[in-house]
């Protein structure tokens, strides 16, 4: 068993514990539509244990499988990493608003690892004990992190755009691990753009900060510079984090896809497959060795 | 972390998405460039060399005279006569180079190729530059043609050429030098026929001014002068000798001499004959003594005796008189003339006489020629010193004009040696060809076509990463662009991809190691004389 299979299965027995307590029943919190500004707080200082109706489990061997989340052999190594990354949005998002407990992950073009990114920081988030993660797949187009996830025939949060009776929160998919709940992208309909534009879109994204002070939203957006969704996406009050990959984006696109994204949202880069480079091989091949020998051995049955 | 390091290392990784790309690029250039190589038509080069001896017939006549001829220029004088367009134009025909029929300007290409791909050299004999005149020279004859055989057989041709007609047959180089000898003697000769008749116009019109031998105008103002003093010197010698004489004479001689009459009687009544007043007194003295005693002092011829003798006295006494003035006629009267002291005064004052009216002569003389030459003060120098320039440059033709004749005579020996067969060749190496061709260099080519090509596809990979960076470092790409790093995440699969890499990086090596294989398979041809003819290729193609 892996480190973070172990650790996740310890997340669900809680969880599951809690589950136990019945205290899961859906509950519909009247956030008025109309005052997105309003600090979520002050309107309804929402319990943190409600739990979605629909509950999924996630399946990390075919996560794996699937190249969203890294070898065995490097596990402690991306921890350590996205524990590095988790920190200070963690810190900004519990200390300030509402708005930067909304948190979109995007990129200049595809196959930078947004997805990847947004899964593992929204994992790595989920361990947390003062915060929890709900992983929004707004990536439209693609529904990549609702198709990993079995969720992709779910209605999303393009069904909540298109259908302003339906509430936003009832469309939220409870995981089995704890912390960890996703919002489908839900069925593409046309006008997807401008649905993401839209003032609704504004609402959905009140209401969804808004249900818990201590929850943040992680937004999967599509690449910038070829989905015009992105774009409108990024004009939402929300950290902003930029993904990019090592040996693969081009620096170019990086610097134009920077152009388009306001720079006090910026929270700043996530480099992707960093390559090892001659001199500091041995610092990280002492680093990791030392570490993983270590968890070898309390953990070897 | 050096950076310059971080850079290559980025560089290096940056480039290496360009792999195949630049592997493709550089088989591409290697096999066309391998098979313009194999298109290229060998060509093989043949040469001679030959000893010649050519020094004998030339540096006598001109030593010392003209600047030496280095081998330098007698290269080009061998170039120029061997490779002139109608010797070049036999040795094209002779050696199979020209085809029969050609039309001029085919013609004149040809030519100009075939003096490009003849190459002669020259170095001394003995191999020390400095000192390259004094032995021999050896020629060297080189020549490249497509054609081994026929390269041999031009080459063999230009020594012929070279030994027979160049450097064997007649010396344009001596008869040059001879021509230049006889106008430059008929030259000086003119020259010095001018400076000689100018010589003598010019002596003729100076007749009075020419220098003598012992010395020049001042000089003989000088003896000129010197002997005007000394003559009047003389003079005033002379004269005041004659004053002493005539003192002499007037004075206490002629008194001695008169006064003394017995010596004067007995001396002249002998020899004159004559009788003086003196003698007469005397014999009137003893007649009047004889009378007396016969005769008392009444006798009428005593009275007369006695006037007579008194008469007698006093013509003495004025005799005495007119000689003490000096009077020559008194002295003679007197009988002082007869005494012989007396006359030899009188013979030296006449002496001095003739002296001194010689020496005023010969005073006068010599005055007149001093002012003759104080006359020509202004003139004279001038004239001599343009009769000095006149001489020198009638004696510096004259030097040179002899040393002309004598080196004509050396020359026209040296070309008779020379004819004679002074000129000596040895063929150090007869006319040969290696069996492999000079050029292409298919091997150095080859290679170096692999070089190149796999060179450009590094540049290639190279070029294309920096129009088309990436992103490399995390921490380079967020100082560039002004934004915090959030952090950075290593490669999630380092296995499987380590495998991937390990795959890659087997393919690529295969497919290089084909290149080299197909390098190698080149080498070999190439080396077993496979060709590629153009003509052939155009065979295939029309098949």
């Amino acid at each position: 068993m892996s480190l973070i299979e172990s650790a996740l299965a310890k997340l669900r027995r809680v969880g599951e514990a809690d589950a136990g307590r019945g205290v899961l029943a859906p509950r519909s919190v009247n956030v008025a539509a109309g005052a997105p500004k309003r600090p979520a707080e002050v309107v309804a200082p929402a319990p943190e244990d409600q739990e979605p109706s629909k509950r999924i489990t996630i399946d990390l061997k075919a996560l794996r499988d699937a190249g969203y989340l890294p070898e065995q052999g490097v596990e402690r190594r991306f921890a350590d990493h996205y524990r590095q990354i988790k920190r200070p949005l963690i810190e900004k998002a519990l200390a300030g608003g509402a708005d930067v407990r909304l948190i979109i992950v995007t990129s200049a073009l595809p196959g930078d690892g947004k997805t990847f990114t947004s899964l593992n920081l929204a994992l790595s988030v989920a361990r947390e004990r003062d915060a929890s993660v709900l992983l929004v797949d707004a990536d439209a187009p693609k529904e990549r992190i609702s198709e990993i996830l079995g969720v992709r025939r779910e209605p999303g949060l393009l069904d909540a755009l298109a259908d302003p009776s339906l509430d936003v929160e009832s469309l939220v998919v409870g995981t089995d691990v704890r912390g960890l709940q996703i919002l489908p992208a839900g069925r593409l309909v046309e006008g997807a753009t401008e649905l993401l534009a839209s003032a609704r879109m504004g609402q959905i994204v009140a209401r969804l900060v808004a249900r818990n002070p201590r929850r943040l939203v992680l937004f999967d957006s599509p690449p910038l510079l070829v989905s015009s969704e992105a774009r409108a996406l990024t004009r939402i009050p929300a950290q902003i984090v930029l993904v990019a990959r090592a040996g693969v984006t081009p620096r170019r696109a990086v610097a134009d896809a920077l152009a388009q994204v306001d720079r006090n949202k910026l929270q700043g880069l996530i480099v992707n497959h960093t390559r090892v480079r001659p001199g500091e091989s041995y610092y990280y091949g002492y680093f990791g060795y030392g570490a993983g020998g270590e968890e070898g051995s309390a953990h070897s049955p | 972390m050096n950076p310059l390091i971080n850079e290559i290392w980025d560089q290096v990784t940056g480039g290496w998405r360009f792999r195949w790309l630049a592997l493709a690029v550089a088989a591409a250039l290697a096999l066309v460039g391998w098979l313009v190589v194999f298109g290229l038509q060998d060509r093989y080069e043949a040469g001679t060399s030959v000893f010649v001896d050519t020094r004998t017939s030339l540096r006598p006549a001109l030593q010392g005279l003209t600047v030496e001829q280095d081998v330098d220029a007698e290269l080009n004088f061998v170039r120029q006569s061997l490779l002139a367009s109608p010797s070049l134009l036999r040795v094209a025909r002779e050696g199979g180079v020209l085809p029969a029929s050609m039309i001029d300007r085919q013609r004149q290409e040809l030519l100009t190729d075939l003096r490009n791909r003849i190459d002669i050299s020259v170095h001394s004999a003995n191999g020390h530059e400095e000192d390259r005149n004094t032995a021999g020279s050896i020629y060297h004859i080189a020549y490249q043609d497509h054609d081994r055989a026929r390269s041999i057989r031009v080459v063999g041709i230009l020594l012929d050429a070279l030994v027979n007609e160049t450097l064997g047959g007649k010396r344009v180089g001596s008869e040059n030098a001879q021509q230049f000898l006889e106008t430059q003697i008929a030259d000086y000769e003119k020259r010095l026929r001018t400076a000689e008749d100018r010589l003598a116009q010019f002596k003729s019109r100076h007749i009075g001014l020419m220098p003598t031998e012992q010395g020049g105008y001042f000089a003989e103002l000088q003896k000129e002068s010197e002997a005007a003093d000394n003559v009047r010197t003389k003079l005033a010698e002379a004269q005041s000798r004659r004053a002493a004489l005539i003192r002499q004479l007037h004075g206490d001689v002629a008194v001695a001499a008169a006064s003394a009459p017995g010596q004067a009687a007995a001396g002249g009544a002998g020899s004159k004959g004559a009788m003086d007043t003196l003698s007469r007194i005397d014999e009137t003295q003893a007649r009047l003594d004889e009378l007396l005693l016969r005769f008392t002092d009444a006798h009428p011829d005593v009275i007369a005796t006695r006037q007579t003798l008194e008469e007698l006295k006093r013509r003495r006494a004025a005799e005495i008189e007119g000689l003490r003035a000096g009077d020559p006629d008194a002295a003679a009267a007197s009988r002082a003339s007869t005494n012989p002291v007396y006359q030899s005064v009188e013979l030296a004052l006449n002496q001095v006489d003739v002296d001194i009216a010689d020496l005023n002569t010969e005073l006068a003389q010599h005055e007149s020629k001093v002012a003759e030459l104080r006359r020509s003060l202004d003139t004279a120098p001038q004239v001599e010193a343009e009769f000095a320039q006149l001489n020198r440059d009638y004696d510096v033709n004259r030097a040179q004009y002899t040393a002309l004749l004598g080196n004509l005579q050396k020359a026209r020996l040296g070309e008779r040696a020379a004819n004679a067969g002074a000129v000596r060749f040895e063929v150090v190496q007869p006319p040969a060809a290696a069996f492999g061709p000079v050029w292409p260099r298919r091997k150095l080519f080859l290679s170096g076509i692999l070089a190149a090509a796999l060179a450009a596809g590094v540049a290639l990979a190279y070029g294309l990463n920096y129009l088309f960076p990436v992103v490399s470092s995390a921490e380079t790409l967020s100082k560039a662009l002004g934004v915090p790093l959030l952090g950075q995440v290593t490669a999630a699969f380092p296995e499987s991809e380590q495998r991937a890499f390990r795959r890659d990086l087997l393919r690529i090596s295969m497919a290089t190691v084909c290149l080299f294989v197909a390098f190698a398979v080149a080498l070999v041809l190439s080396q077993t004389g496979y060709r590629l003819s153009l003509t052939a290729l155009k065979h295939l193609v029309q098949a």
